[in-house]
């Protein structure tokens, strides 16, 4: 059996056409929300978590269970944990919203530089939140065995 | 003068290190991929070991709601997760091969991948607010 006819634009180098434009834009578009969202998201958590920080302790404590949940930590560890997840979260959304800023840019203006940094930036978002997935699947593995 | 994403068709196309960037973009997304699926299957099998020792208590209480909790996030899991993996096969494919079509579909996909993950962003926030509003509700009416 013969195979099927080749992609008419094999022959020729992949094009960014209207349809990937369409799709990078879709992409670049949901992106810059999922992230702004993100970043709302953790500028609550923030507030929250720092300037309600000792009532909510306080709460813990009233209820006898703080101690038992994070034993001698303190409260200002408490809320140093929150900063640094708070941080983290920021640090790893940043690269989506990069990914969005440049990838815009570079369907605008037409720059072949901006849509480089913006795969870029993806792929770093990409990196990082695989490692984070894999740490996550190994914690759940480890405590499936304790 | 308008700025249009979809104007210009062959003025700005894809140099090396674009193909660079895409070729160790699609291997992460596929590796994020595999890894979704597989922290799903564990996921599955955590909660069967979970309600089989809290079936050995005797404590079944929250076997429904976590039933139906665990479907829900499994569905959603799977959907994510496949759209990621025919995302990075299409792009493989079409950096590969110089397919177009394939380079197309994988960017769909991708694209795709972030809606969904958007939509389910707007419908979390939803449900959040409506908790919040049941709860301070709630609160007001018993005067605390």
């Amino acid at each position: 059996m013969e195979n099927p006819a080749p992609d008419h634009l094999s022959e020729m180098d992949l094009q960014l056409d209207g349809e990937v434009r369409q799709q990078l834009y879709t992409a670049a578009k949901w992106a810059r929300f999922i992230s702004v969202i993100v970043f709302i998201g953790c500028a609550i958590m923030l507030i929250f978590g720092v300037a309600g920080g000792a009532a909510i302790i306080n709460a813990f404590q009233r209820l006898g269970t703080f101690s038992d949940l994070f034993g001698g930590f303190g409260g200002t560890l408490f809320v140093v944990i929150i900063v640094l997840v708070v941080a983290v979260v920021v640090f790893v959304y940043y690269f989506l919203f990069h990914f969005a800023a440049k990838i815009k840019n570079a369907l605008l203006g037409e720059s072949t530089a901006d849509l480089n940094a913006g795969l870029k930036s993806l792929r770093i978002f990409f990196i990082i939140t695989t490692v984070f997935a894999m740490l996550s699947l190994l914690n759940t593995i480890v405590n499936m065995f304790k | 003068m308008e700025n249009n994403p979809n104007s210009s068709i062959f003025e700005f196309n894809l140099d090396e290190e674009s193909r660079s960037n895409l070729s160790s973009l699609t291997q992460w997304i596929n590796l994020n991929a595999i890894t979704g699926l597989i922290s799903a299957g564990v996921s599955v099998i955590a909660f069967v070991v979970t309600l089989n020792r809290l079936s050995s208590f005797g404590s079944t209480a929250a076997a429904g709601p976590g039933i139906s909790g665990m479907v829900l996030g499994l569905a959603i899991s799977l959907l994510l997760n496949i759209l990621l993996l025919m995302s990075a096969t299409n792009l493989k494919k079409g950096l590969d091969n110089s397919s177009q079509f394939h380079f197309t579909t994988g960017l769909t996909k991708l694209a795709t991948y972030f809606k969904v993950v958007g939509i389910l962003a707007i419908v979390a926030i939803t449900f959040f607010t409506l908790a919040l509003v049941v709860v301070m509700v709630a609160a007001g009416s018993r005067g605390i």
